[in-house]
C-alpha cells in the first residue's frame, strides 16, 4: 500500500517537474534566441536551417554595436530616468504608505483604492494628452517628463508594494518609536525604513527595471539622441530598408543584462511584495 | 511623581465609540491597574495618555498642566508593549538608549543610564544581542528596561505579562511590583488578568463598554462590586449570580428562600440580581441563603477544591477543603445574609445599602 502510494506520489513529481520544465522552456526561449542570435554571424542568421546555439561563435555584433556612438548615451539616458524614477518613487512612496497605514484620515480606504486605477488606462491612450501636455509645458526632450510619466506607473505600484510590507509591521513598533520621542519622520528614517529596507530596496529595484524598459513613453516624447533612453534607441538601430538582427540581439542582451542581474540580486525580496500585495486589506 | 486626571475624555474609532467620558484620578506614585474585558477600550484610553491616539472631547492633565495637544515627546510618558515592540535591528543596548538618544542625551549619560538600569534588570549580559536572539522573558525585560532607562513622569503597561508563561508571569509580576516600590513613579497598568490586578494594584479601574464602572482598591472591588458587572468580572471562579424578587417589605425571594435583606431603594416590588462568592458558600443547610443539590463537578486546584452544585437547573459554584464532596453526592449549601451582594436587574448598580454610583 505505501509503496504504490510511494510510486504514485514519486510519479505526481515528476510529472510536476517536467511541467515546470516545459513551462520554463516556452517562456525562456525567445530570451535564449535572442542571446544566441548576437552570437552568430550574419550568414547563420538568415539560413533555412537554424540553430538554437551559434555554429561559428562570434562578437562582431557585439562590436559593432560599441561602434555606434549614441548607444552608450541611450544606456546613460536609461539609467539617469530608471533611477531618478526609482528614488522619487521610493522617497514618496514610504511616505505616502507610511500615512496609509498609520495615520487615520477620512478617505484613506477610497485612496487606498484608487491607487491602481491608473492601471485601468492603456498606456497607449494617454500617449496623445502627454505629449500635448508635454509639448506645451516645453517638456519634449527632457529627462524630466520620461521621469513624470514613469513615476505616474511606478509610483502607484511602488505605493501599494510598500503598503503590502507595511501592514506585516507591529502597530506597537511605530508606537514605541513615538513614545521614545520621534516625530513622524523620524519615525519613518529610525525605525521603519531600517526594519523594511530589504523589501524597500527590492521596490526600488522593480521601479527601476520599469523604467528602464519603458519603451512607449520613451519613444514618444523623446526627439532626439541627446534624451533618447535605450528601448527606443534599440528602435533607432533598425535601418529603413534593412535590420541588423544580430546588432539588435546584441543591444538586446546588453539592455537587459543589468535588470536579470539586479532582479537575480532581489529576486526573493520582489516575489515576497508580490505575493504579501495579493493579501491586501482593501 | 506625576498626578493624572483625565477628565470627560472621549474617543471614537471609525463609526465605534471606544471611550465614552472617563473620568479618572491616578494620584502621585500610585500603581494604578486598569482591567476590563477585550475591546473595552483599556488599550485606546493608554494610548490616548501616551498622546499615540488624539481625544475628541476631554482634557487629560499631568500635574495640573493640560496635555492632550503634546506630542508623545512632550508627554514624557514610557510605554511597555504586550508584544514588547522591540526595535528589530538595534541591539538591546540601541533599544535602550535609543529614547535617550532621541531626547539628546550625551553618550557618557546615555552609557551610564543603561549599564544602571541593564544591572538592575539582569540583562546586562545580552547588550549585544539582537531582539531575535532573545528568549521571551529577555525581551520583556528589555522591554522594561526600555521603559526604566527613561525616567518618564508616568509608565504605561499595555498588557506586558500576557505573552509570557505562568511562571515567568508571576515572577516579572512580582519584580513589578517590586520594581514600583523602588521607583515610586505613577503607573498604569492595564491587563485582563484579575490576578495580576488584585496582586499588583494600589487601586483598580474596572472598565467596561468604554466606560470606567468602578474605582476602588483591590479590596473595594472584591468586597463591594459596584455594579453586577464587576462581580461577575472579578473573582476567580466568578461570583454566583441569580435573579430574584425584592418585595415592598425588602424581602428576598430566591430559590424557595425568603430572606431579609438590607437592600434600598424599598417600598415596590423589583427583579433583583443576587450575588455571593464561591468561598462564602458552606456546606450544610445552616442560617441565611440555602440550597439542596447534587454535586456535578469536582475542579481541585492544589489546597481546595472548587465544587459545582446543580441545585434544580441552577448552578452553585462553591470552594471546599478537599476531599469532602464526591461526585453525585447530594448535599444542602448556606450563605449568610451579610454575605450576599444585591445589585438592580435592569441598571445592575449595587442596591443593599450602597449609594448609587
Amino acid at each position: 500500500m505505501t509503496m504504490i502510494k510511494k510510486r504514485y506520489s514519486r510519479l505526481r513529481g515528476a510529472i510536476f517537474y517536467c511541467g515546470l520544465v516545459l513551462i520554463t522552456g516556452i517562456l525562456s526561449l525567445p530570451a535564449l534566441v535572442a542571446i544566441s542570435t548576437s552570437f552568430k554571424p550574419y550568414s547563420e542568421i538568415f539560413t533555412t536551417n537554424p540553430t538554437i546555439l551559434p555554429q561559428h561563435f562570434t562578437l562582431a555584433s557585439y562590436q559593432k554595436l560599441l561602434a555606434i556612438p549614441e548607444f552608450p548615451v541611450y544606456l546613460l539616458n536609461s539609467l539617469i530616468v530608471a533611477a531618478f524614477s526609482a528614488a522619487i518613487a521610493i522617497a514618496v512612496g514610504v511616505l505616502a504608505a507610511y500615512a496609509l497605514v498609520f495615520f487615520r484620515f477620512p478617505g484613506r480606504r477610497v485612496i487606498r483604492q484608487a491607487l491602481l486605477t491608473t492601471y485601468m488606462f492603456p498606456a497607449i491612450t494617454l500617449v496623445f494628452p502627454v505629449f500635448f501636455g508635454a509639448s506645451r509645458l516645453n517638456l519634449l526632450d527632457t529627462y524630466t517628463i520620461l521621469i513624470l510619466t514613469n513615476l505616474s506607473f511606478a509610483l502607484p505600484i511602488a505605493i501599494w508594494l510598500l503598503l503590502g510590507f507595511f501592514e506585516k509591521i507591529p502597530v506597537e513598533l511605530e508606537r514605541a518609536a513615538r513614545v521614545d520621542g520621534c516625530n513622524r519622520l523620524q519615525t519613518v528614517f529610525h525605525v521603519i525604513l531600517p526594519v523594511m529596507l530589504p523589501s524597500i530596496m527590492a521596490i526600488g529595484v522593480f521601479t527601476f527595471i520599469l523604467g528602464w524598459g519603458e519603451y512607449l513613453f520613451a519613444l514618444t516624447l523623446t526627439l532626439t539622441d541627446a534624451h533618447r533612453t535605450a528601448s527606443p534607441g534599440m528602435h533607432a538601430l533598425m535601418g529603413n530598408y534593412r535590420i541588423d538582427y544580430g546588432l539588435l540581439t546584441a543591444a538586446g542582451t546588453v539592455i537587459v543584462f543589468p535588470l536579470v542581474l539586479l532582479f537575480a540580486l532581489f529576486q526573493k525580496h520582489i516575489v515576497e511584495g508580490m505575493t504579501s500585495a495579493s493579501h491586501h486589506r482593501l | 511623581m506625576t498626578r493624572l486626571s483625565l477628565q470627560n475624555v472621549s474617543k471614537s474609532l471609525g463609526n465605534a465609540l471606544v471611550l465614552k467620558k472617563i473620568n479618572l484620578e491616578v494620584h502621585p506614585g500610585e500603581l494604578m491597574v486598569i482591567i476590563g474585558p477585550s475591546g473595552c477600550g483599556k488599550s485606546t484610553l493608554l494610548n490616548v495618555i501616551a498622546g499615540l491616539e488624539d481625544t475628541d472631547e476631554g482634557h487629560i492633565f499631568f500635574n495640573e498642566q493640560p496635555v492632550e495637544h503634546l506630542a508623545p515627546k512632550a508627554r514624557d510618558v514610557a510605554m511597555v508593549f504586550q508584544n514588547y515592540a522591540l526595535y528589530p535591528h538595534k541591539t538591546v543596548f540601541g533599544n535602550l538608549a535609543f529614547g535617550l538618544k532621541m531626547r539628546g542625551f550625551t553618550k557618557p549619560e546615555i552609557q551610564e543610564r543603561v549599564a544602571a538600569v541593564a544591572r538592575q534588570l539582569n540583562i546586562h549580559q545580552l547588550l549585544l544581542r539582537k531582539p531575535r536572539h532573545l528568549s521571551g522573558g529577555e525581551c520583556q525585560r528589555v522591554a522594561m528596561g526600555r521603559a526604566l532607562v527613561r525616567r518618564p513622569n508616568i509608565y504605561l503597561l499595555d498588557e506586558p505579562l500576557s505573552n509570557l508563561d505562568a511562571l515567568l508571569r508571576s515572577q516579572i509580576r512580582t519584580e513589578i511590583k517590586k520594581l514600583h516600590a523602588v521607583l515610586k513613579t505613577t503607573m498604569i497598568f492595564v491587563t485582563h488578568d484579575q490576578i495580576e490586578a488584585m496582586t499588583l494594584a494600589d487601586r483598580i479601574a474596572v472598565m467596561n463598554q468604554g466606560r470606567i464602572v468602578q474605582v476602588g482598591t483591590p479590596d473595594e472591588i472584591y468586597e463591594r462590586p459596584k455594579t453586577d458587572f464587576v462581580a461577575a468580572f472579578m473573582g476567580n471562579p466568578a461570583m454566583n449570580l441569580f435573579t430574584g424578587q425584592k418585595d415592598a417589605q425588602g424581602r428576598l425571594h430566591l430559590h424557595g428562600n425568603t430572606l431579609q435583606v438590607n437592600a434600598s431603594p424599598g417600598g415596590k416590588d423589583q427583579t433583583i440580581r443576587v450575588g455571593f462568592r464561591p468561598e462564602k458558600v458552606r456546606l450544610g443547610i445552616d442560617t441565611g441563603l440555602r440550597f439542596k443539590g447534587r454535586v456535578t463537578v469536582l475542579e481541585p486546584t492544589g489546597a481546595d477544591v472548587f465544587a459545582i452544585i446543580d441545585c434544580g437547573g441552577e448552578d452553585v459554584r462553591c470552594r471546599v477543603p478537599r476531599g469532602c464532596l464526591t461526585v453525585g453526592q447530594q448535599v444542602g449549601v448556606s450563605v449568610q445574609t451579610k454575605d450576599l451582594h444585591i445589585f438592580n436587574a435592569q441598571s445592575g448598580h449595587r442596591v443593599d445599602g450602597v449609594k448609587r454610583p
